[in-house]
């Protein structure tokens, strides 16, 4: 069985927190709660996400400074901004911070999943560009693919794949 | 003024009527401080200019009787001259007879038109021989005379008589002289015509602004024009014989009258100086009449100014509030602003909310996810959405308090509500957001306090505001406040980055700020200030730099 994508929901409103996680549930995602920065913190200390869901304004560590410390700790993690504080300030600081999405509350769920989705081909391309012997396995296992545009798509089958077995 | 009076009918009728009090008062200050001075010195300077008048009236006045005086005692002088040439000339004999005498008249004519005739004496009083009109006045006794035993008496060699109108019924006085030579007594008398002295003195009368008479030493009239008095009547003159000459007063025709007189030195006659229109003065109808036209422009001149100066200051203080009020506005303006990122983000929050539990009662229709559902199960989304609206319509209600345009009125109010409303409504909530701590310390039995509860709270908004500013979290905000005999205060303490020693003094200037460019107008502390200044009150503050900075709004409290 293919393996979910672990996605780690970080946000202060916990009547948002329950329904978005139930609805990214429906969708097939496994999905962890937060409800603040550091459960957060706690959270991936303890488990491997491959996204982040993060609200910017919460009392105590802000997102700011949850955003730096995931990124310095974990590095193929891949976080998307989920704010009501939509300026475009904030979204070109937490971009520099390494954020890969920054989408605007009340935001379009069809877009939020598409985002998702994005992140976690970006994830798995820099992880497996960053890592020779994982890149070498994903040469072998596509030698035999003929090149062509369709087959791009097969190629990130074949990484989500391969990043399953590794898991 | 086109410009302001365009923005005056924009104000009120009350502020028009706060204007037109200021006109008032500012006339009125200005009067005190050009008019009454003026007056002051209008009123000393016509006292000296009357004291100037009446000073140089007398000695006027002094100068004529002194002048006219000695002008007789040298006429006087020289007839007695006259008369003791012929008494001690080489041509007398011991007894002269009337041929004799008529020589000696003739040479005496010579030199005065007014000898009228000359008489003499042995010393039994008989007019022994004569030489004039008056032939029956010869062998005539003159012993009961008192001009005769005055002079037979006297150690003086002469007498001069006072003017009498005696058996000839003219006005005439006498000069009397005697030569005293082993035991032969030689008398002259000469009856002298006052008609030249008269004319003398009344061709002088005519070009000046004066009356002259002459009177004895016991007040009669000697020498007088008709219209003030007869000969030999009582005049209303007392001069004292202790001076020679002065400046005394009398009643005359019921009026005071101010006169001068002087002495002659050869015999009791006193020359009488005074103005012709006695009861007013010489020279002041004239000239008091020019320094009253003078002062007239003048004044009119001070109160042109004072009506010109006073519409200016009002019309200075009327520009000064009108950017009052657009500082006011601007202020606001930027208040709503700063305040509105933080508004985004508590209604955005809701929206999401509503956003998201549509959304799973959405996954919950599409058959795609096979979710069996009761329409109850639905209920818990349903008052998560009922709960996110209230959220916004607590939120829209607070913010409308703000953008709503609201009359001034200053009325009695608890501070302590006010800044509870602010701080509970969005404040504390932001803060947390921030990581800054709102400490609380009111008073609970904090007295009222007369403000307008809109300009107010733009203040307190205003002050915390810049408090968070300063504050680099985590940190504290303490809002305190407390009260003594006079006072209300409210104190905010931040524990931010304080103020520097050299921008404490300008912190309530306008437009002075230390925020980078388009985060702070520079006007919040300045239109702070004015509106505390206006509700009779004051900010104080007082920083540390590194430590944190105080601000303490004091306002007077209601005293019953």
């Amino acid at each position: 069985m293919e393996k979910k994508i672990q996605i780690l929901i970080v946000d202060d409103e916990i009547d948002f927190l329950d329904t978005i996680a139930d609805r990214m549930e429906m969708r097939g995602f496994s999905v962890t709660k937060a409800s603040s920065g550091q459960e957060a913190l706690d959270a991936v200390a303890n488990k491997k996400f491959d996204i982040a869901l993060l609200d910017l304004k919460m009392p105590g560590l802000d997102g700011f400074e949850v955003l730096k410390r995931l990124k310095k700790e974990h590095k193929y993690i891949e976080v998307i901004i989920l704010t009501a504080h939509g300026s475009i300030e904030a979204a070109f600081d937490t971009s520099k911070l390494g954020a890969f999405g920054f989408l605007t509350k009340p935001y379009d769920f069809d877009e939020l999943i598409n985002v998702i989705k994005d992140a976690y081909e970006h994830r798995l391309k820099n992880k497996f560009a960053n890592d020779p012997e994982l890149l070498e396995q994903l040469m072998e296992k596509t030698k035999n693919l003929p090149l062509g545009a369709e087959n791009a798509l097969d190629i990130i089958d074949e990484l989500k794949k391969l990043d399953n077995d590794l898991k | 003024m086109p410009k302001s009076n365009l923005l005056l009918n924009k104000l009120d009728p009350l502020r028009e009527r706060h204007y037109r009090d200021l006109r008032k008062k500012h006339i009125l200050r200005l009067s005190i401080t050009y008019l009454a001075p003026f007056l002051l010195l209008l009123i000393f300077l016509n006292y000296e200019y009357l004291e100037l008048i009446d000073e140089s009236e007398n000695r006027h006045i002094l100068s004529i009787a002194e002048s006219q005086s000695r002008i007789l005692d040298i006429y006087l002088h020289e007839r007695l001259v006259n008369l003791m040439n012929i008494i001690d000339g080489p041509f007398i004999t011991d007894q002269p007879d009337n041929d004799e005498l008529d020589f000696f008249l003739k040479q005496l004519k010579k030199d005065s038109d007014s000898f009228i005739d000359l008489g003499f004496f042995d010393s039994s009083g008989i007019q022994i021989s004569y030489s004039g009109p008056l032939k029956f006045l010869e062998k005539k006794d003159y012993s009961k005379e008192k001009w005769f035993n005055d002079l037979i008496k006297s150690h003086n060699r002469y007498v001069i008589t006072d003017i009498y109108l005696g058996l000839r019924k003219a006005p005439h006085f006498t000069i009397a002289v005697k030569r005293q030579n082993n035991s032969h007594l030689w008398i002259f008398k000469s009856s002298l015509d006052p008609a030249i002295i008269y004319r003398s003195i009344t061709s002088f009368e005519k070009s000046q602004d004066v009356n002259i008479a002459i009177i004895n030493n016991i007040s009669e009239y000697q020498l007088v024009r008709e219209d003030i008095g007869n000969l030999l009547e009582i005049s209303p003159f007392n001069p004292p014989y202790t001076h020679s000459y002065g400046i005394s007063t009398t009643i005359h025709k019921n009026q005071k009258l101010k006169y001068s007189y002087s002495w002659l030195s050869n015999v009791n006659w006193a020359v009488i100086v005074f103005p012709k229109n006695y009861g007013s003065s010489l020279f002041q109808n004239k000239k008091i009449s020019n320094l009253i036209i003078a002062s007239i422009l003048v004044i009119i001149l001070l109160i042109l100014i004072i009506i010109f100066r006073s519409k200016k200051v009002v019309e200075i203080e009327y520009e000064n509030d009108i950017v009052k009020i657009q500082l006011e506005q601007a202020s606001k303006l930027v208040t709503i602003g700063e305040l509105a990122a933080g508004i985004a983000h508590e209604i955005g929050n809701p929206l999401n909310i509503i956003a998201n539990e549509v959304g799973i009662m959405q996954d919950y229709a599409n058959p795609r996810f096979n979710v069996n559902k009761k329409i109850s199960d639905l209920n818990v989304h349903f008052d998560k959405i009922m709960k996110a609206v209230f959220r916004c319509k607590e939120i829209n209600k607070k913010l409308l308090t703000f953008v709503r345009k609201h009359d001034f009125e200053i009325k009695a109010h608890n501070v302590n509500d006010i800044i509870e409303d602010f701080i509970s409504g969005f404040f504390e909530h932001e803060m947390l957001l921030k990581n800054i701590k709102i400490l609380k310390n009111y008073e609970p039995n904090l007295p009222d306090v007369m403000i307008d509860q809109n300009q107010f709270r733009q203040v307190i908004i205003n002050l915390l505001n810049n408090a968070a500013d300063a504050i680099v979290p985590p940190g504290t905000i303490t809002v305190k406040t407390f009260y003594d005999d006079k006072n209300v205060y409210i104190s905010v303490t931040d524990t931010g980055l304080g103020i520097s020693k050299e921008h404490i003094d300008k912190i309530f200037l306008p437009f002075f700020t230390t925020k980078p460019v388009g985060k702070g107008t520079g006007l919040g502390l300045s239109v702070s200030y004015s509106i505390i200044k206006n509700f009779g009150g004051t900010i104080t503050v007082e920083s540390i730099p590194g430590k944190g900075t105080n601000f303490t709004i004091i306002l007077p409290k209601i005293q019953n």
